[in-house]
């Protein structure tokens, strides 16, 4: 206990130096962020801009007409992360007098399917708000606007976005997307449970060791063998077997693309995850994963489970809920020694020939993730930026653990690369896991066909020319 | 007088003929642009590597080789959809006969019940697909409490591998109200006469059965049949709603794969191979049921 809160005192100091004591979200930043609004604007001015568009972007910014740009975005009516959103959009288009950004919200589940069709088809908006690992497809297809050259001409610090970002968001060293939010995952537990169990709740498991001690002290089972409350289970949650492995520092491609499913590592991994998915029982867990899937209800909310790893995003749900909750990062092999995978959501521009909407589209991107919508984002909608600098030079978010905790998380995130030779890698090994998880094929059986049907789809890949 | 009349009646022809194709053009527009244009579009399609986003690049049979060189969940597919066609259709047919016997009888409140089991037909596969998840929740699903009750602890349905497949042709049972539908007008048909004479002659009521309702229905078994296997070999949504093709590819049928290429792999060309593949399945099999029906299948006057 003291030793964590020694490392959130220095983290806090380090971060109170960093700091240029803005704050962020709140209230009374209305007037700073007008401020740093008129300042973005003014950078995008027509004085500044550099030719490349030529007499194109002169007649764009120099007429005096507005730029309409249209932009979709996954928070339709109702959502609960539209106002925060829709604010920023606002405070865009009141912040200069030469663009105007049109949005549409489309519900997250019809979001891909349409934009699906819309990109070939050319009827897509300017700038849409996509899932970042899968911009390299979009980027290889050549359907999305390179940024390399806007970056470059306005010294636009890429180096503030978390490293793990920038991995997936460049494609043969160009840039086709700025991270927008998201993040890896935390584990989350049940402070009440933990005290019933007699367990220090400011001391939650820091490695898989003590995971699985606290998953049996913490789990009850009635006598007709009903579980009541299942101390921990790898697959509830948001989490999958990819967390497990990056938490462990392994991989499933080498960084030349070759698939390494089977490693020794990976072996190791899963038959953890074997272990732990049937320990109390599989079929109440199966059904109950099924019922959490139709219904979207957590389990953790629910009070089913006492600790669950979950995206960090999920933070709105839990300030919302009545269970009393803490949050630690995802114990792994050695204290101190894990990771998460993450996922991220950017802003990317489409290409449709049209520079003025381009360059246009390039000043609303930038407003977008700029230190102070960025921060404004992360604290209202407690769904962090991908903005480093903006995440870290946030002092209101000293004062609150839980952030402390998504900070910590946000920094040892790992991503898993888009593999253009084998897209559908993931969907090839799930099964497999599947397989092990009830008991039909050993686990080493499991990733060594796992590992054979993605070396197939390469080959197949191959020959279709991809 | 007569030329000018055969001249009035050809060009009243051509007119009667132009109103025609006038009043079935919104068809015909919607089959042409609908229908016949993708179609004809998926099979050249099928012959290039097309991922939505670049132009289709053409790379002849190579889709097809793959396809039957080195894509293990080609036949894994086909063999899912097999068993469930297998097991399906011919249960389907069976039941919906049942169900039609029982409601040809002259019962009181008699379309009360053909209303009833006529039903899940109309509710729409995506809220049946629901409503069966909840019914074959294996902890406290409908069946599973009532299996409890008299002392049957059931299985994971459609989380355990073994069970799954025959999960679904369960569920598949459900909307034999279709088809009964079209038993109960054939029967209705069965002239009252034969089983009079057959009473005489002393026929028992299972031979009644087999001997006259049974032959004098088979054009209708017939055309269940060949749509049956048509729907057999197209079943998707169950799959899709309720078990991800899972668990471990037990539910992963044809229209599965088909999907999975077309839209979380975005391989167009090669799904768009897979359907032509089926589509030549299809009648490969209606084909063949086709010559068989001569052989069982019994048409009055002829």
């Amino acid at each position: 206990m003291k030793k964590k809160k020694m490392v959130s005192l220095a983290m806090a100091g380090t971060l109170a130096l960093s700091t240029l004591l803005t704050g962020c979200g709140g209230e009374g930043e209305a007037d700073q962020s007008a401020e740093s609004a008129g300042s973005v604007a003014g950078e995008g001015s027509s004085a500044e801009q550099e030719p490349e568009g030529g007499a194109e972007s002169d007649a764009g910014s120099g007429s005096g007409e507005k730029v309409t740009i249209t932009y979709w975005h996954i928070f339709p009516e109702g959502d609960a992360f539209k106002p925060v959103h829709d604010e920023l959009v606002k405070r865009f288009n009141e912040s200069q007098d030469e663009i105007y950004v049109e949005d549409l919200g489309i519900s997250f589940f019809d979001f891909l399917s349409k934009m699906d069709t819309a990109i070939p088809a050319g009827t897509g908006p300017d700038v849409a708000f996509m899932d970042l690992t899968e911009s390299l497809r979009r980027a290889e297809a050549g359907v999305l606007v390179d940024l390399t050259p806007y970056i470059e001409r306005d010294n636009y610090d890429m180096g503030q976005f978390y490293g793990w970002t920038q991995e997936i968001a460049t494609y043969n060293d160009h840039w086709y997307g700025i991270p927008f939010a998201g993040g890896g995952r935390f584990l989350v537990y049940n402070k009440d449970m933990f005290e019933a169990a007699e367990l220090d709740p400011e001391q939650p498991p820091r490695t898989l060791e003590e995971l699985a001690e606290y998953a049996d002290k913490l789990t009850k089972v009635k006598e007709d063998g009903e579980i009541e409350v299942l101390g921990f289970h790898p697959t509830l949650g948001n989490v999958s077997f990819r967390d497990y492995v990056l938490n462990r520092g392994s991989v499933f491609f080498t960084d030349d693309s070759k698939p390494v499913v089977n490693s020794g590592a990976n072996l190791e991994t899963i038959e953890w995850y074997v272990e732990m998915t049937n320990k109390y029982g599989a079929k109440q867990v199966q059904s109950l994963q099924a019922a959490s899937s139709t219904t979207g209800i957590d389990p953790f909310l629910a009070g089913f489970v006492a600790m669950e790893v979950n995206v960090v995003d999920f933070y709105k749900k839990l300030s919302e809920s009545d269970i009393n909750y803490g949050v630690a990062p995802m114990p792994g092999l050695k204290e101190g020694e894990n990771a998460t995978q993450g996922g991220s959501f950017d802003l990317e521009i489409f290409d449709h020939g049209d520079q003025k909407k381009a360059d246009a589209a390039w000043e609303f991107l930038k407003f977008m993730t700029s230190i102070e919508s960025q921060q404004y984002w992360a604290s209202e909608n407690k769904w962090p930026s991908t903005n480093q600098a903006a995440m870290d030079s946030c002092t209101e978010f000293n004062e609150d653990p839980v952030w402390q905790v998504i900070l910590e998380v946000m920094a040892q995130t790992k991503v898993t690369k888009y593999e253009p030779t084998a897209p559908n890698w993931w969907n090839l090994l799930a099964p497999e896991l599947e397989a092990a998880q009830l008991e039909q094929k050993t686990p080493e059986q499991a990733l060594n066909d796992a590992q054979q049907a993605i070396e197939t789809a390469i080959e197949n890949n191959a020959v279709l020319g991809n | 007088m007569g030329r000018n009349q055969k001249g009035q009646g050809r060009r009243m022809k051509r007119r009667e003929n132009l109103m025609g194709y006038l009043f079935a053009s919104p068809w015909l527009m919607g089959f042409f642009i609908f229908t016949l244009y993708p179609m004809c579009s998926s099979l050249y399609y099928s012959f290039t590597n097309y991922n939505t986003l670049k132009a289709p690049k053409w790379i002849g049979l190579r889709n097809y080789q793959i396809m039957f060189t080195s894509d293990p969940l080609f036949w894994k597919s086909i063999w899912n959809t097999v068993y469930y066609a297998v097991l399906s259709v011919p249960l389907g047919i069976a039941m919906g006969v049942l169900i039609a016997l029982l409601l040809n009888r002259k019962v009181r409140g008699m379309r009360f019940f053909r209303t009833i089991f006529y039903l899940p037909t109309v509710v729409s596969s995506v809220a049946v697909s629901l409503l069966w998840m909840w019914i074959l929740e294996p902890n406290f699903g409908l069946l599973n409490t009532f299996l409890g009750r008299i002392g049957i602890i059931g299985p994971g349905w459609l989380t355990d591998p073994a069970w799954s497949k025959n999960s679904l042709i369960l569920m598949s049972l459900w909307s034999v109200g279709g088809g009964m539908l079209i038993y109960l007008a054939a029967l209705q048909d069965v002239p009252e006469s034969l089983y009079e004479a057959a009473t005489i002659d002393g026929a028992g009521a299972f031979k009644k059965f087999f001997k006259i309702t049974l032959p004098m229905i088979t054009p209708t078994l017939f055309y269940n049949l060949i749509t049956g296997v048509i729907g057999g070999l197209q079943v998707f949504s169950q799959a899709f709603i309720m078990t991800n093709g899972g668990p471990s590819y037990s539910t992963y049928f044809y229209g599965y794969h088909l999907y999975n290429k077309a839209f979380s792999e975005y391989q167009m060309g090669y799904a768009s191979a897979l359907a032509w593949v089926l589509l030549v399945m299809t009648l490969l099999l209606s084909l063949i049921i086709f010559k068989t029906s001569d052989k069982w299948v019994y048409y009055e006057g002829k």
